[in-house]
């Protein structure tokens, strides 16, 4: 792969849609419904679903709000291929069209078309690039549309194998952008945050108003509530696809990252008393009139 | 470097009330809702600081009995006087030691509180001393352990300054190996209260805003506690994650990034619960 072809989103194989499924309905409880209650839906017939995965999110708005259409995106048509069948057995494919993006380039739609758009990514974007993305997002907003975007963010684990491969999932990730070109420095320290407490900043930087955040728990324990083992174990599985990046950039060699994972695995998923969460950054803001 | 005895006192007094605010108002009380304080008569307050959950406990039920316990000799003195000058008579508080048997019988409390003290209570201490707090419970007692664990937040001068702290607290420790990625044994608290032998073991994340949007308590407790408390530079310094003159330009440029507008910070109380069976 050359550098030119590269793209900020790094999608490691194919997630299996159950695990997305998995996910979407736990981070929704998480969130306590499809929006936050700020955000008026008077008038709203337009949605935009930027990285709509199985597009979980956009059949909920369609069957929630009946009136509503929402033009779903994904990276490529091999991705919508589920979204669209998910749509079809939902019955709200004909309140939903499908739209492939390049995320490089700007969005094939017109200014203020949309009066919501939405994202709650499937794909991993580094923080650099999001805020061209909310630019765009804000240029196909109407005057007085509504932005939502909704990211985890790396919290803490009682399992300190799970942190270490939390953490090493992190640093490959930035890392392999860096070799690819896409970041101008080598990043720093895998410590550093992801994108969640910065959208806030970017939301304001794109001019909009009424810029508000929440932070949500994203419960890892498993015996803490309904929906958690399995979120728990789809994270586990999330983080054994990322085995190969994680030693082809030698952070760690294969044996210690299958200790790990088998240790998180034992910690997070087989002994009583596990704990742990992640960040959920809601933020919203407004198109000025 | 010498530090002013009063200056540290104070900062920990602030530290801790901001924090004991910051706590109860997202339990919405002194204890999570699911705990039957009714049939609490008997308190003890582990790492109870100057005293203010055990005096705001001893104010709210004035047939109640506390007992507030620490280290920390010159916060008890704060901590009686407080409670003198409330007139409150149902409340008193006690040195002791860690790693030594409490002094109390067996079987004596219906409730035994902890709220973090990362300063003087480390992981490894944990387990003994949570079965010695078995033993003063009576069955069917409960023991609720509570901190609050510093996120992710916009500012890259607050995230190197915390992720200095952890490094430091690892190395305090002895646990240079770990992901380093925690200052309280928050996490632990539900799996340790398993081990010490509680059944209906749960926790509760509640999720908190560090940033200056609404609720403030978040923004003034990672200010006031840990980017102007006057020990943390030295205690840096002390474990060697930096130089000392670095770590005060970081706290510098963190404190001016904390007041931007459109700073974000996110951080987390996690409460843990345990029954002492029948």
């Amino acid at each position: 792969m050359q550098p030119g072809d590269a793209v900020p989103w790094l999608s490691i194989g194919k997630p299996k849609t159950s695990t997305i499924r998995v996910q979407h309905d736990y981070i929704l409880s998480a969130l306590g419904g499809l929006l936050p209650a700020s955000i008026p839906l008077t008038g709203t017939e337009h949605i935009l679903d930027f990285d709509c995965g199985l597009a979980s999110w956009a059949i909920g708005m369609v069957k929630t709000y009946p009136s509503i259409h929402v033009t779903a995106t994904g990276f490529s048509e091999e991705e919508l291929y589920q979204a669209r069948l998910h749509a079809h057995w939902s019955q709200a494919d004909t309140h939903i069209n499908f739209l492939t993006l390049d995320v490089n380039q700007p969005f094939p739609l017109m200014d203020n078309t949309f009066d919501l758009v939405h994202t709650q990514p499937v794909h991993l974007l580094y923080l650099t690039h999001w805020l061209p993305i909310v630019r765009e997002m804000t240029r196909v907003l109407r005057p007085g549309g509504w932005l939502n975007i909704v990211v985890p963010e790396l919290g803490v684990t009682s399992s300190d194998a799970l942190n270490h491969i939390l953490l090493l999932v992190r640093h490959a990730f930035r890392l392999r952008l860096y070799r690819l070109g896409l970041l101008s420095e080598e990043p720093a320290s895998p410590y550093d945050p992801g994108v969640g407490p910065f959208l806030y900043q970017f939301l304001i930087t794109a001019g909009l108003t009424k810029a508000s955040y929440r932070v949500h728990a994203l419960n890892l324990g498993a015996e803490s509530k309904q929906g958690a083992y399995a979120y728990a174990e789809t994270i586990l599985l999330t983080i054994s696809q990322f085995k190969r990046l994680v030693c082809e950039l030698e952070l760690v060699d294969e044996y210690t990252y299958d200790v790990l994972l088998r240790t998180a695995r034992k910690d997070m998923l087989d002994q009583p008393g596990s704990c742990g969460f992640f960040y959920l950054f809601s933020v919203s803001g407004c198109k000025a009139v | 470097m010498q530090v002013d005895l009063d200056a540290i006192t104070m900062a920990q007094v602030a530290g801790i009330r901001i924090r004991h605010y910051l706590i109860s108002k997202e339990l919405k009380g002194l204890l999570p809702a699911v705990l039957p304080c009714e049939q609490f008569q008997r308190v003890l307050n582990v790492a109870c600081g100057n005293g203010v959950w055990a005096l705001d406990f001893a104010r709210l039920y004035p047939k109640k009995h506390v007992i507030g316990i620490d280290t920390r000799e010159r916060l008890l003195q704060m901590a009686r006087e407080d409670a003198r000058v409330s007139g409150l008579k149902n409340v008193r508080f006690e040195h002791f030691r860690l790693n030594t048997t409490l002094s109390y019988s067996d079987h004596r409390f219906d409730l035994v509180q902890t709220e973090q003290s990362t300063t003087t209570i480390f992981p490894y201490m944990w387990p003994g001393l949570l079965c010695e707090q078995m033993r003063v419970l009576k069955p069917g007692g409960w023991l609720h352990m509570i901190a609050f664990e510093f996120g992710p937040t916009s500012s890259p001068a607050v995230n190197r300054f915390m992720q200095m702290m952890r490094e430091a607290y690892a190395r305090v420790i002895h646990a240079e190996e770990s992901s380093k990625m925690y200052i309280t044994a928050a996490t632990l608290y539900a799996g340790m209260l398993h081990k010490a032998g509680c059944q209906h073991v749960e926790y509760q994340l509640y999720p908190m805003d560090l940033g200056n949007q609404h609720n403030t308590a978040g923004h003034d407790h990672l200010k006031h506690t840990i980017l102007t408390h006057p020990t943390v530079i030295t205690f840096l310094a002390m474990h060697n994650v930096a130089p000392e003159e670095e770590i005060k330009d970081l706290r510098c440029a963190a404190l001016n990034e904390i007041e931007r507008m459109d700073f974000c910070g996110a951080g987390m109380v996690i409460s843990a619960i345990g029954q002492k069976p029948y």
